[in-house]
């Protein structure tokens, strides 16, 4: 009884602390303590062309999720384009400073979709997502975290029916690619690299 | 003990299944980027039932509602994100609600703004 007591207290926290990501933040990061963050759209450096569409909802989700205040992908297209700033490529090399005069936020997350492929290897076919991230202080432009990561998932090419059944599964998979599942597990990945924000996410 | 043990686990793992906003939220977000208009407006509501409080839901959804042409309620939208975050809700949403989003800086390398000072 007393062994099952002592792996119950003791042996739980110590598998989750097994999975905690570790941390990647700068020095400043801890003194400037950032809690509002505008997305900048992302910069699409691929060859695809719905990038932007796909990725910035869940971007911007995403880190609202780990407890920041994220402006709004509507509320920050509206006033670039009343602007006619829609370049992310553009809006990437202002200041930050425009942007927290502007909105008002503490830090500017800027992306880089790097990668947004798949590969078909005879039988199988692979997703990959790749991003480089930065978060800037608004004000000062100071870098606050950094982190740059591929994700590569091999999803499921439905491989019933023996060869032939793979063959299809991995072509029809090609064809009909689900990006967002592992774009969006790759900035999961990526945002769990920054410490929990204080911001409320959902007080129903 | 091993019992009691074992019914602590339900309600933890009920948690992990928790109802969030933020799959409507999303998809709204998603719908609106695709330039669906009208066929978000059930996510929006959606997520607003769920989590009334979530954090730029209602600027969200004010947006949208500006762009519908249904001023009087976006701007409602507007006065309760502001409410419900006095020191979080972007400067950005007085612009588009004064409608002085508009740029006299067009094509430059600046951004317009009714208000100069930092937070």
């Amino acid at each position: 009884m007393n062994g099952f007591r002592l792996l119950a207290i003791g042996g739980i926290p110590l598998l989750f602390s097994a999975c905690a990501p570790e941390i990647h933040t700068t020095a400043d990061f801890q003194r400037l303590k950032p809690h509002s963050v505008l997305v900048l759209p992302p910069e699409n450096t691929t060859a695809n062309t719905d990038v932007l569409e796909k990725s910035y909802p869940f971007l911007f989700s995403e880190l609202a999720q780990r407890g920041y205040y994220a402006v709004s992908p509507e509320l920050a297209m509206q006033l670039f384009q009343a602007n006619k700033m829609e370049d992310p490529g553009r809006l990437n090399k202002l200041p930050t400073g425009k942007f927290n005069e502007v909105f008002g936020v503490d830090a500017v997350l800027r992306t880089k979709v790097t990668e947004w492929s798949s590969k078909y290897i005879v039988v199988s076919s692979t997703v990959n997502v790749g991003f480089d991230m930065e978060l800037l202080d608004a004000r000062t432009g100071t870098l606050l975290w950094k982190d740059s990561k591929v994700l590569s998932q091999a999803p499921n090419n439905g491989s019933g029916g023996g060869l032939v059944g793979a063959l299809v599964g991995a072509a029809l998979h090609a064809a009909v690619t689900p990006y967002e599942p592992v774009a969006d597990q790759n900035a999961k990945n990526m945002f769990a690299t920054i410490p929990q924000g204080s911001v409320n996410v959902v007080t129903p | 003990m091993k019992r009691q043990f074992l019914s602590a686990f339900p309600p933890l793992i009920l948690a992990g299944c928790a109802v969030t906003p933020w799959p409507h939220y999303e998809a709204a977000v998603r719908c609106h980027m695709d330039g669906k208009k009208q066929e978000c407006d059930g996510d929006y509501l959606k997520a607003i039932e769920i989590g009334p409080r979530t954090q730029g839901l209602h600027a969200s959804y004010g947006v949208h509602l500006l762009l519908e042409g249904r001023r009087d309620e976006a701007l409602k939208e507007f006065a309760i994100e502001k409410a419900n975050y006095p020191g979080f809700a972007p400067k950005g949403i007085d612009q588009l609600a004064l409608g002085t989003a508009n740029p006299a800086s067009a094509g430059s390398d600046s951004i317009s703004r009714t208000e100069t000072s930092p937070r």
